[in-house]
């Protein structure tokens, strides 16, 4: 907090030069609500458009978070805020979580965190650490924001803070509230609803999983990943609006869409519960410790034919839990009856299918 | 998505107040919210200001929408650019008949069809009616009878109230739905681009272009271009979001637009004359080389000439007179103030597009500048002046001069002007005309007189003046070998020069030694060993009198673009080592002496070189198999005086980039065969001009 006062003290002494017009503007509209006292009173120095207050407000629900990655260009870390008191961290899907990732809140503290639910169609993730009585950004219900208005974007990028560093911010204006139209290499991206196109370089390497926000420090949107206009071939500044975000955020905290490994239904006996083959899918070669679930072929007359599983398929989700690699996808058949359907959340390409296995 | 706070008869009324002043509006925006509920007047803060400022950048921006389209190419070929060749990019409406004003991003790449998205969503396709080459614009015309279009209108103040810092907004169109699009940012500067544009620190991405640069009254103040400074990169799109964009000025396009509607398309305007010296920024504004018939000669100007002002624009280094001419397109009239023998003379010329390509002419001399101090009898004069006489160190033999001209001849004038140094007598005899004999005067045994001499046309066969002379070999010639070591460059070299002889006083009656000529030699990258190299060189070299370095590339499997660095700097290295007269300075590209290889990589690094490099070299001997390399050729400049010798085998087609040399004036010399021997012959032939 001192670094506001400093600022604010700047800015009153500045605002003194009787030449500002800033100065000129809130003298007139002084005038004009009669309550020019109010005004010139320091805590209140909107005749300077700082914007040192949001951005202060802010770093605490900032985090920055560290998981896999290093390797061939391809960072290992990205950013983060907090959405409950309770530790709740929403962030960029990305393979930055491919193992379960370090998290370093505003003050320096570490946790270990889980990955608690993800939304693949919006490339979102929720972690949750151990940790309470943090502040956190409530995520607004409804986009009230226009193209033209004022925006500040917090995030990590570049990976510039360490420890207890502040996050960067950057200001600029919403350029467009548009459909997103993009790609990633050259496939199209899953997401196409609506986001925030900016008028700032905000999308960065580390950037994904910032925050958008507000003059008045409230949330926007978060910040994507990297992303490719699809008809320019350039790339875009972009943020996905906090209405898209709110109800999965929500579901996830409030558990109705978790991903985490279901321990309550108990492990079957073999011949009683599914099994990757039983349901016509041949997976790659299990070489690593988390091989990814990637099929490898599909059987003919299978059920996993029937839905036009296709080989290079990703299995991401089963029954809506996380499957991270192939033992959790194995581990989860055998908890699965039989004689039940089971869903499947598979990306193909940059695609992301909702389908539903019937035996 | 657009969001109307304000009441609209208070809108109406905002438009018809025409307010002038910014904070007034900004005021009068602060007002309409008073008036309106949604204000909270109690609490004053900063984003309330911002609020305030993104309704007004709203507001200018929804004022200038109905007149901003969406142009897409159709069927266009894809560039190397990261930008795709048929990205959509913005338009402007510039009267109510469909006449739309963008950016030449629409007909960069030859397309099937362009199509303009009306603001009202529907398509039409355009034709092209005109172009302004000059500023990256392009007029088209949009043919629909039952489409309503709203002009944008031009600002009546003028460009001289261009003030650095005033807020700008872009406004372009976005995506399937045509959404309102718009980024923020301030004027940068004013005359950039040699005076043809403005720049803001908006983020421009493609979308972008074409579109209107709008301040925060509303006033149309230019439309956003791909463009970067010169130099920048290749591709005009590269400095896409990165806080520097530039735009038409609507001032300059208002002017212009008449010219366009006529279907009349604007090239930058060019005057025909060179300014003497190679350092652009040091001071002096004297001509050395006036076009003949080009506007400059039409004008009257002469060889000598001081340039004083431009347009009004004073000027006094190259630099300048650049940036003073840059703004002007053919067809203008530019009037020029300048002194001659002391006198201030203006003359008005008009500009034209095109000045005809250079045809280099020759006449085979080797000429020495002897400055002479003017030791006056007023001590008091401090300014010591100085003069630079030319003076013949030989006569080539059987050159157009042999006979005509001798050894120790002063050469004084040439067609009526002073010849101001042998390098100024070279850049003129390289701007002369075929076919028309060259007036020479000189002075001979202290008698003045007129020569007439006809000249050559370099460009052509080589063995019109392959009557090379083998030098006497000098007793005292001492050659070796020695490697090159500069601090930073990594490529191997080694130079085969002879040791500098003891300076002896020559008799004033002896002919004068003829300098050395210098031969630079790329390796194929899989040569690696200079010294090895060098070897079939040696006895030649001695034989010529040529000095010879090889240079290997940095990497055994290429050459790369960014070695051009390396090879000047090897190349100052070697003629301070060897003395070599650094008028008589050869690239040869390893492939130019080995007829039996096909594109071979130190052929296209040689051309590549000599071409990105200001006369550092005066030839490049290559293969005519030769793969051209990517250069930008430099619009501005002393002529570029580098012969290209290629062989050119009976029977066999010039290569296609034969065309290309030639019009930028560089005359291409053949030879039915090429093999070291010859290269060196060669490159000696260069002292002589």
């Amino acid at each position: 907090m001192s670094c506001v006062s400093k600022l604010s003290r700047v800015t009153t002494g500045s605002s003194h030069d009787g030449s500002s017009p800033a100065l000129l503007l809130r003298l007139l509209l002084g005038c004009i609500t009669g309550s020019l006292v109010a005004f010139l009173t320091p805590e209140n120095s909107w005749a300077q458009p700082s914007m040192a207050r949001p951005s202060d407000q802010v770093q605490s629900k900032m985090v920055k978070v560290y998981g896999a990655g290093g390797l061939s260009g391809l960072e290992a870390y990205q950013s983060g805020f907090l959405v409950s008191p309770a530790g709740h961290i929403a962030t960029a899907w990305s393979y930055v979580l491919d193992v379960d990732p370090v998290v370093i809140l505003h003050d320096g503290r570490r946790f270990e965190s889980k990955i608690v639910g993800f939304e693949p169609a919006l490339e979102l993730a929720v972690l949750k650490i151990e940790a309470d009585d943090l502040s956190f950004f409530p995520i607004p219900e409804s986009d009230d924001v226009s193209w033209g208005d004022p925006v500040l974007a917090v995030s990590n990028l570049f990976g510039i803070a360490t420890g207890n560093e502040p996050a960067s911010v950057m200001q600029g204006r919403v350029a467009a509230k548009t459909k997103l139209d993009a790609r990633r290499g050259t496939f199209q991206t899953p997401y196409r609803g609506e986001v925030l196109l900016l008028d700032l370089v905000a999308n960065n390497p580390g950037a994904a999983g910032g925050a958008l926000v507000d003059p008045e420090g409230q949330f926007l949107g978060m910040l994507g990943k990297e992303l490719r206009d699809r008809k320019t071939g350039v790339w875009l500044n972009y943020a996905i609006p906090a209405g898209v975000l709110r109800q999965p955020i929500g579901d996830i905290i409030a558990g109705r869409k978790t991903t985490l490994p279901d321990e309550s239904n108990p492990v079957l006996p073999r011949e009683k519960s599914h099994s990757p083959i039983g349901l016509g899918i041949g997976l790659i070669p299990d070489v690593l410790e988390n091989t990814p679930a990637y099929i490898d072929f599909v059987q003919k007359d299978s059920p996993a034919a029937r839905v036009d599983l296709r080989p290079d398929d990703l299995i991401v989700l089963a029954n809506g839990r996380r499957v991270s690699h192939q033992r959790a996808l194995r581990d989860l058949l055998r908890r699965i009856d039989r004689r039940d359907q089971v869903a499947l959340v598979v990306q193909r390409d940059n695609e992301i299918l909702d389908l539903v296995l019937r035996p | 998505m657009i969001r109307k706070n304000s009441p609209a008869h208070l809108q109406r009324s905002f438009h018809v107040n025409r307010i002038s002043n910014p904070f007034e509006m900004l005021l009068t925006v602060a007002l309409l919210f008073c008036t309106t509920t949604s204000v909270h007047a109690d609490d004053p803060t900063p984003a309330r200001y911002q609020s305030i400022l993104a309704k007004a950048v709203r507001h200018v921006a929804e004022d200038t929408l109905p007149s901003v389209v969406t142009i897409e190419v159709i069927g266009v070929m894809q560039a190397n650019g990261e930008v795709r060749q048929d990205a959509p990019t913005s338009g402007v409406v510039i009267d109510e008949q469909g006449h739309v004003l963008t950016s030449s991003w629409v007909t960069g790449g030859d397309s099937a069809s362009i199509i303009v998205n009306a603001p009202s969503g529907k398509r039409y396709p355009a034709t092209v009616v005109a172009k302004d080459e000059h500023r990256d614009l392009v007029l088209l015309k949009v043919s629909s009878p039952d489409e309503t279009w709203q002009p944008i209108p031009f600002p009546t103040s003028d460009s001289a109230n261009d003030q650095v810092g005033e807020t700008m907004v872009a406004v372009a169109r976005y995506g399937e739905n045509n959404t309102p699009m718009v980024s923020t940012g301030i004027l940068s500067a004013v005359g950039r681009l040699d005076g043809t544009a403005i720049q803001t620190d908006a983020r421009i991405s493609p979308a972008f272009y074409g579109g209107p640069l709008v301040d925060l009254k509303g006033r149309f103040r230019g439309i956003v271009i791909p463009a970067v400074g010169e130099g920048g990169a290749e591709d005009p799109t590269a400095w896409y979001d990165s806080g520097i964009a530039f735009a038409v000025p609507s001032s300059i396009i208002a002017q212009k637009l008449d010219q366009l509607r006529r279907g009349e398309n604007i090239q930058q305007g060019l005057l025909g004359f060179v300014v003497a010296g190679s350092d652009p920024y040091a001071e002096g504004t004297e001509l050395s080389v006036v076009r003949k018939r080009s506007p400059a000669d039409k004008a009257g100007l002469k060889v000598g000439d001081q340039l004083k002002s431009i347009g009004g624009q004073s000027v006094t280094r190259r630099q300048e007179i650049k940036l003073a001419l840059g703004q002007y397109d053919a067809g203008d009239e530019v009037e020029i103030e300048y002194e001659r023998d002391g006198k201030r003379m203006t003359s008005a010329a008009t500009m034209i597009a095109t000045i005809p390509p250079l045809q280099p002419q020759f006449i085979g001399l080797i000429t020495a500048d002897e400055v002479i101090e003017q030791t006056e009898e007023e001590d008091t004069d401090a300014e010591s002046s100085s003069s630079t006489a030319v003076i013949v160190q030989h006569v080539w033999n059987k050159s157009p001069a042999d006979g005509k001209l001798k050894v120790n001849d002063r050469l004084i004038q040439l067609d009526g002007s002073p010849i101001l140094d042998s390098n100024a007598m070279r850049q003129r005899l390289w701007a002369s005309d075929p076919d028309v004999p060259i007036e020479l005067t000189i002075k001979r045994d202290g008698n003045e007189q007129v020569v007439s001499v006809d000249p050559l046309t370099l460009d052509g066969s080589l063995d019109r003046i392959a009557a090379f002379e083998t030098p006497e070999p000098l007793p005292a010639d001492d050659w070796n070998v020695e490697t090159l070591q500069l601090p930073d460059i990594t490529n191997a070299a080694a130079i085969w020069f002879p040791k500098p002889e003891p300076t002896v006083d020559t008799p004033p009656n002896e002919a004068p030694t003829i300098p050395l000529a210098l031969a630079i030699v790329l390796a194929p990258p899989k040569d690696r060993d200079p010294s090895v190299i060098l070897g079939p060189w040696k006895d030649l070299a001695r034989q010529h009198h040529v000095a010879v370095c090889v240079i290997c590339s940095d990497g055994d499997d290429q050459w790369r673009p960014n070695e051009v660095d390396s090879i000047s700097k090897l190349t100052a290295a070697s003629l301070k080592q060897s003395s070599a007269s650094p008028s008589a300075v050869a690239l040869i590209g390893g492939g130019a002496f080995m007829m039996d290889e096909k594109a071979n990589p130190a052929d296209s690094m040689a051309l590549g070189a000599s071409l990105s490099t200001v006369n550092v070299f005066s030839g490049v001997a290559i293969s005519n198999e030769t793969e051209p390399p990517a250069v930008r050729l430099r619009k501005d400049g002393p002529p570029r005086l580098l012969r290209v010798l290629i062989p050119s085998p009976p029977d066999s087609e010039l290569p296609f980039w034969a065309e290309t040399l030639r019009r930028i004036g560089c005359p291409l010399q053949t030879t039915p065969t090429l093999n070291r021997d010859l290269c060196l012959q060669w490159t000696r032939s260069l002292l002589a001009m």
